[in-house]
């Protein structure tokens, strides 16, 4: 792995644009290390760099889903993990005015869908 | 990764990450920062010898993250490689940087000259005044990231490495001709070709002139 990945993967730990700075926020607000970070996700730390690097995914309801699909189609991680990790990363920068608008509207559409297609699995 | 364009995936290859990213797949940023930024750091770093690997670092990076934000600044259309387009974007960037780490260093000076003198500035004049060459300077810096994209559209690779010569301000008939492929001719004809390469260039940077009206 390159130090120069790892380097601009630090860089834009700031900007919401991409997954680096939602992954920053998770790892703050459970008091995770690198290493724990990667464990939870399912991953290596050289997946992790990676990671980090990706487009955080959209906001309507539809396209952060298949954004989460396609991240977990590529590295191999825990939907359900990265899917926390950004609706709490949205959540923090929210909170802070700097969250782009309509994320946590999509990321509870999704989660609500889910839990009904569960239940009506069930049923 | 050496930075040569044999460590670069095909023309093909590279066009189709570039669609991945302007089709919105959320994960093309991280395969193509792992394609490209060793490379262009690589690019920045052997055509900018005298620069600080820090600046060239950071202006590959800084291309990068534009193409990202913006993917349809790459018009594959225009442009012979996606990697040849970073490379310009990415020298562009370098020079932005330089323009603004000159302008921070001389402001520093300037600062420093003021608050040091026992006259407290009493004798900087029209003359001494920083913001007049720094004024001048950043008019010329300005220009050359407004003309470097419009100049590099269409080049060929060897071409774009005449230019990147050319700007840097070499002169060497040799230096040109290896960049050019063309070492192996005799010294004559090296001479006539860079020439003409050269004219071709100095023609572009005269059209891409901001206020150059084009003949009608």
């Amino acid at each position: 792995m390159s130090n120069h990945l790892d380097r601009l993967a630090r860089r834009v730990e700031e900007d919401p644009f991409f997954l680096a700075c939602y992954l920053k926020l998770y790892a703050q607000s459970e008091g995770l290390g690198e290493e724990m970070l990667a464990t939870v996700l399912g991953c290596s730390q050289e997946t992790l760099v990676r990671l980090r690097l990706c487009r955080a995914p959209e906001a309507d309801a539809e396209q952060f889903q298949k954004d989460i699909d396609q991240i977990v189609e590529r590295f191999r991680v825990h939907p359900d993990v990265l899917a926390q990790v950004v609706r709490r990363g949205h959540a923090i920068l929210q909170m802070r005015g700097s969250a782009p608008k309509g994320i946590l509207l999509a990321a509870r559409d999704v989660e609500r869908e889910r839990r009904d297609g569960q239940a009506g699995d069930q049923s | 990764m050496n930075g040569s364009p044999d460590s670069l995936p095909s023309l093909k290859d590279q066009l189709a990450l570039h669609q991945r990213l302007v089709e919105g797949d959320p994960t093309a940023s991280s395969d193509l920062a792992g394609v490209f930024l060793d490379h262009l750091i690589d690019h920045l770093v052997q055509n900018n010898r005298r620069i600080q690997t820090d600046f060239c670092e950071q202006a590959a990076e800084d291309a990068l993250i534009a193409l990202f934000k913006n993917p349809r600044s790459f018009n594959p259309t225009r442009w012979r490689s996606l990697s040849a387009y970073l490379e310009m974007s990415a020298q562009g960037d370098l020079q932005n940087l330089l323009r603004q780490e000159k302008r921070h260093h001389r402001r520093r000076q300037s600062l420093e000259s003021v608050e040091l003198s026992p006259q407290a500035g009493k004798y900087l004049g029209k003359e001494e005044d920083p913001s007049l060459s720094l004024q001048i300077e950043e008019e010329v810096e300005s220009a050359k990231v407004q003309v470097l994209p419009a100049i590099g559209i269409g080049l060929t690779d060897a071409e774009l490495r005449v230019l990147d010569l050319m700007l840097k301000g070499e002169r060497r008939t040799s230096i040109f001709a290896q960049a050019y492929g063309i070492s192996h001719l005799p010294k004559k004809e090296q001479k006539a070709e860079i020439k003409r390469v050269k004219d071709k260039l100095k023609n572009r940077l005269k059209r891409a002139r901001p206020g150059h009206e084009q003949p009608s």
